[in-house]
């Protein structure tokens, strides 16, 4: 019991950390708490808590068809455990997806808009149903410890034979319908993973990882609860998975021949690497391992064979689940998605073991110390105490619980949603010095940044604090956005200060725009009244309306970068639009801007 | 009667035009560089974008409107729809949000949501109000160069051959869309090759949705082949056991099976 | 020292708080279970107060009750609606309230500090002796020092040093606060009502108040659930 309650603690404080991450994912969205992107917009969730959590619930249908379906009845005693695991591992399938899921409130949209021609649309009912089958399945269990509910118990004994069968037929279906999902990205899955037998590998692989997967399960708990393991039962299993793993592995080589992939298997690439790390773990060594009589009979053999082909089909399925992609870009998943997806395993885990101990999973139900301390073994007697009583335990892990959720907290960012994608650079003592080269969206083109001039127009020496002031986190300056308010929009080149003070302050706005009209864009007078030039001779640019690009197009991507290679004259935009720099630069126009400031100011190309 | 976009590269100048017009149209909010954009620039908002290739072109980039669009047959709850006007359209309302036409559309081009907790698929849908009202889309009315145009498909693939024929040498000998992966309503004629509008492999000609169609008819027969399997083995094995047992008769269904 | 203050107000104090609110949930939770699997809860009911000890004068009981109302008063709202705050609150879960106006909060934060030293000062002076005693409740005192300089920050120029001094002090001294609030007395303001809801026991808030100001003074072995739950 010292054991399960040290692994007990572990799991909470899982649990404790998914809760706060959780909390951050439903607050945040999606992007804020997952390393998900355009590029990859399935990752670890899909690939860990969903296609593996089917495929290691495969043990479920397996054990059910060996003992309901082919009579061997010597696997009873495996049997409610692996239906037990099945039906917990479909219930952290259906909580990865909640977290998955962009709206899983529309959950439910499955059961009434159809569309039968979708993989997804088959996975997910047969997900529902076989959860169903599970629940029925499994339910007489804990229905023997309250009498009230010995009739349904009855009645569900005397349908189970029919609902086995059905379950069996369900997860056939979608163990492999699984695999038909990703069918539908030939240009997305990497070759060496994509083939149309991907259904079929996905279903075989799962009948013998499901098999291992009760192995382990077995041992794992053996383990935790100082209880016998099934080992010659089991040793069976094995004999069994070893040509499963084998007929997978010729399948996929095979197919890998006919579609002329092989050359693949030895391109120096990272991908290949995985396929063979994969193919090793998953059938390779645990095939060579089980070969060995001595190891096929261990106990400890058992457990480390069924513990590496587990993590084989998990790395499996997560490769195809999202890292093994073609294309741009790379996924790793971010620790909130592990937090995550360990908190959900947890999770199960845990009910596992209330379950365990709380009703009869097994033939002997592990020993309580509370109540029965001498039916422990004397190493776990002596530190009975190591956690005191239940209640003591239950203080310990909600401890560990609460911590570790307020740590989650105190890790997950407050305001992704304020994130621009690129980290703010902290701006202390004008370190930039006095121009700054700022190149926000780090495509290569920059834009001059003079603190000089932005102190001037924000009013002398004192201005400072209006752009650098304490509130901001991190001292954080103020975005250029802050004042640029159209930086982002795509808005006017022109200026309305500018035109003003040419044409005469408050007076000229009637100069442009009718007298009593709206002052709109509409109703204003085109720039060609004024500008006659404005579009050269022969120009293949309509003019429609009087709209340019905004700043941070005009500045970081579109023309100064075309106009900059096509040589000096065309950065100024009179080369083309001739008579406008005329028009702007008029003596008294620069005159007066003379006297304001007290210095010839040089005019930005406009 | 099917529309589609014609778009050639060698007259568009690279203005924006269409990309503002699709903003305005849209009411899209103004975008940001954000971690989990692309570099083609498109993204939740922005559904069309022009790419400036190292050689000096621009290619506009937007949703292809396949004819038999792979992200209509991926979506398990019908949220995406081709109309018989040719626009695939996204119905938010039915949407669960769990992202498989993004993974599985050969071009790539729905985008997310990433930074909303109530996240949608973005993506153009070929301004569909505005083409089942006889108008044309806000980027083809908006392009000043008349770079990329609307009409009706079968139409526009004869304008683009015409202009293949009149002036040879101007152009690759392809029109983009016509055939690969069973055609797309976006068609484009162009100098340069096109293939990086893709994920990055050779696109075939195969609809993308009839990769799954041999698995998706077998579903029925799976089942039922499996379930009579497994209820035809039972009864053998039942009978068997039975007869093997005659002398002492046994109920097989005992009640327990612990 | 900057990047000490920042992680102070980021996310030190997002462990500090989640830490406040789950430890008393936590708190809540155990106490149920603890009445449901021992079935005997009126066994666990607080013990009856007596009166109190000496009984003190009624300018005594009445100033005691107007500053402990004072005193409370502050603790809960200076730290939720002063206008410094609520920014901070927007910052940290997006979203805010309302704010006390400057002058208000400014007073306020004033009439705690000196509520507090003077509850202090009165539970220091044992009535019966009319001395100072030497061990009492100096985590009084504790709760005043970020009132306090955060009252300072807010209203004197300081150099920047000593100003982000000030800050790192208020700052880490109020998480400090948040953070053992589960795990020391006061806690009882959940568990208090909770065992009352429990035992039946008939609740008058504004009577309890000031039955609790007439008698306040520090019980001899505070009953924590951990103590609680060892003697099991």
């Amino acid at each position: 019991m010292h054991r399960a309650r040290v692994v007990k603690l572990i799991l909470w404080l899982f649990t404790g950390l998914a809760l706060a991450v959780a909390a951050g994912r439903f607050l945040y969205g999606l992007g804020a708490t997952t390393n998900l992107s355009d590029a990859t917009p399935w990752g670890l969730w899909i690939g860990f808590d969903v296609l593996s959590g089917v495929a290691l619930a495969a043990g479920g249908f397996i054990v059910t068809a060996i003992v309901y379906i082919f009579r061997l009845n010597e696997f009873r005693a495996v049997v409610r455990p692996a239906v037990l695991t099945a039906f917990l591992g479909y219930l952290a399938v259906v909580a990865g997806l909640v977290f998955d899921l962009g709206l899983p409130w529309n959950m439910w949209h499955l059961i009434i808009y159809w569309n039968p021609r979708s993989p997804l649309f088959e996975v997910g009912w047969c997900v529902m149903l076989y959860l169903t089958v599970l629940a029925l399945e499994f339910f007489p269990v804990p229905a023997e410890e309250f009498s009230a509910l010995a009739r349904i118990r009855r009645a569900l004994l005397k349908i189970r034979l029919p609902l086995v069968i059905t379950g069996i037929g369900l997860s056939t279906l979608h163990q492999s319908s699984l695999g038909s999902l990703f069918l539908l990205m030939p240009y997305h899955l990497h070759p060496l993973w994509y083939s149309p037998l991907l259904p079929v590998n996905f279903f075989i692989s799962a009948v013998g990882l499901g098999l291992m997967m009760v192995m382990f399960e077995s041992h794992t708990t053996a383990w935790l609860y100082h209880r016998k393991p099934e080992t010659a039962l089991l040793a069976r299993f094995g004999a069994g998975a070893r040509w499963v793993l084998l007929g997978y592995l010729t399948i996929r080589l095979a197919d890998l021949a006919w579609r002329g992939r092989l050359p693949l298997l030895w391109t120096p690439e990272w991908q290949t690497a995985m396929f063979w790390f994969e193919i090793a773990l998953m059938v390779i060594v645990p095939v060579l391992l089980l070969s060995i009589p001595a190891v096929r009979f261990s106990r400890t053999g058992q457990w480390i064979t069924a513990g590496l082909a587990v993590w084989g089909v998990v790395v499996n399925r997560i490769n195809v689940g999202g890292f093994m992609q073609t294309g741009r870009g790379y996924y790793l998943p971010s620790w909130t998605e592990l937090a995550i997806s360990c908190g959900v395993v947890s999770m199960a885990v845990l009910v596992f073991m209330f379950m365990v101990e709380r009703f009869r999973i097994w033939e002997k139900r592990p020993a309580d110390p509370a109540t029965a301390a001498d039916e422990l073994p004397e190493a776990d007697r002596a530190r009975l105490r190591w956690l005191g009583p239940p209640r003591a335990a239950a203080e310990a892990y909600s401890l560990v619980f609460i911590l570790a959720a307020a740590v989650g907290f105190a890790l997950l960012a407050p305001q992704p949603a304020e994130s621009r994608g690129i980290s703010p650079t902290p701006v202390r003592h004008a370190r930039g010095g006095e121009e700054l080269r700022i190149d926000g969206n780090l495509d290569g083109f920059g834009v001059t940044f003079r603190h000089s001039s932005h102190q001037e127009v924000a009013g002398g020496k004192d201005s400072c604090v209006s752009c650098h002031h304490m509130n901001l986190p991190r001292d954080r300056n103020t975005a250029c956005s802050e004042c640029h308010r159209d930086m982002y929009l795509p808005s006017d080149a022109f200026r309305h200060d500018w035109h003003a003070s040419a044409r005469g302050a408050n007076l000229s706005c009637v100069d442009c725009h009718r007298k009593g009209a709206l002052r709109s864009r509409e109703t204003a007078r085109h720039c060609n009244d004024c500008h006659k030039d404005l579009i050269p001779e022969g120009s293949p640019i309509e003019v429609k309306g009087y709209r340019a690009v905004g700043y941070v197009q005009a500045m970081h991507q579109l023309c100064i970068g075309c106009h900059a290679n096509l040589g000096e004259e065309m950065t100024r935009c009179g080369a083309c639009h001739q008579g406008l720099e005329d028009f702007i630069d008029l003596p008294e126009v620069s005159a007066r801007r003379l006297e304001r400031s007290g210095k010839r100011v040089v005019l930005p190309p406009y | 009667m099917s529309f589609a976009i014609l778009t050639d590269t060698t007259k568009c100048i690279g203005c924006r035009e269409c990309v503002i017009a699709c903003k305005k149209e849209n009411n899209l909010p103004p975008d940001f560089p954000r971690r989990w954009n692309l570099e083609d620039g498109l993204s939740a908002r922005n559904w069309t974008s022009v790419i400036d290739r190292p050689d000096g072109k621009y290619v506009r980039k937007q949703c292809r409107h396949c004819l038999e669009p792979a992200c209509v047959s991926a979506c398990p709850v019908g949220a995406l729809e081709k109309t018989k006007t040719g626009a695939v359209i996204y119905a938010r309302r039915k949407c669960i949000g769990c992202r498989y036409c993004m993974m599985s559309c050969p071009f790539g081009i729905p985008r997310y949501d990433w930074d909303q907790p109530v996240p949608y698929i973005r993506k153009c849908i070929f301004c569909y109000s505005r083409i089942s009202t006889g108008r044309q889309p806000a980027c083809t009315e908006a392009c000043p160069t008349q770079a990329t145009i609307f009409g009706e498909r079968a139409h526009l693939l004869e304008v683009a051959r015409q202009r293949l024929r009149e002036s040879p040498g101007k152009y690759l000998d392809k029109v983009w869309g016509e055939t690969e992966v069973g055609g797309t309503s976006v068609l484009y004629i162009s100098d340069i090759d096109l293939s990086f509008l893709t994920r990055g492999q050779e696109l075939t000609d195969e609809p993308v949705p009839e990769r799954t169609k041999l698995a998706m008819n077998a579903v029925p027969f799976a089942f039922l082949g499996v379930v009579s399997a497994m209820a035809a083995v039972n009864w053998v094995i039942q009978r068997r056991m039975k007869l093997e047992r005659e002398p002492e008769p046994r109920p097989p269904q005992e009640a327990d099976h612990a | 020292m900057f990047d000490w203050l920042e992680f102070g107000r980021g996310p030190l104090f997002r462990f500090a708080f989640a830490l406040m609110l789950l430890g008393l949930l936590r708190l809540v939770v155990l106490a149920f279970l603890r009445t449901r699997n021992n079935n005997h809860s009126g066994a666990e009911a607080p013990p009856a107060r007596r009166g109190p000890t000496v009984r003190p004068g009624a300018l005594w009981t009445a100033a005691r009750a107007l500053l402990l109302t004072v005193f409370h008063t502050g603790l809960i709202a200076l730290p939720l609606f002063v206008a410094a705050h609520v920014f901070a609150w927007r910052r940290a879960v997006g979203f805010a309230w309302f704010a006390l106006p400057k002058e208000v909060s400014d007073w306020l934060a004033v009439a705690t500090v000196a509520a507090g030293a003077a509850l202090f000062l009165m539970s220091s002076i044992d009535l019966a002796r009319g001395v100072v005693e030497g061990r009492r409740p100096i985590w009084v005192l504790t709760l005043l020092v970020p009132v306090a300089s955060g009252y300072l920050a807010a209203n004197f120029a300081f150099q920047p040093e000593s100003y982000r001094f000030l800050m790192l002090l208020h700052v880490y001294s109020g998480n400090f606060i948040l953070a053992v609030i589960p795990f020391t007395r006061v806690a009882d303001c959940v568990l208090e009502p909770l065992a009352r809801y429990v035992v039946r026991s008939p609740w008058r808030p504004l009577a309890e108040i000031l039955a609790l100001s007439i008698t306040y003074r520090p019980r001899p072995a505070p009953v924590s659930p951990t103590t609680s739950a060892e003697e099991v």
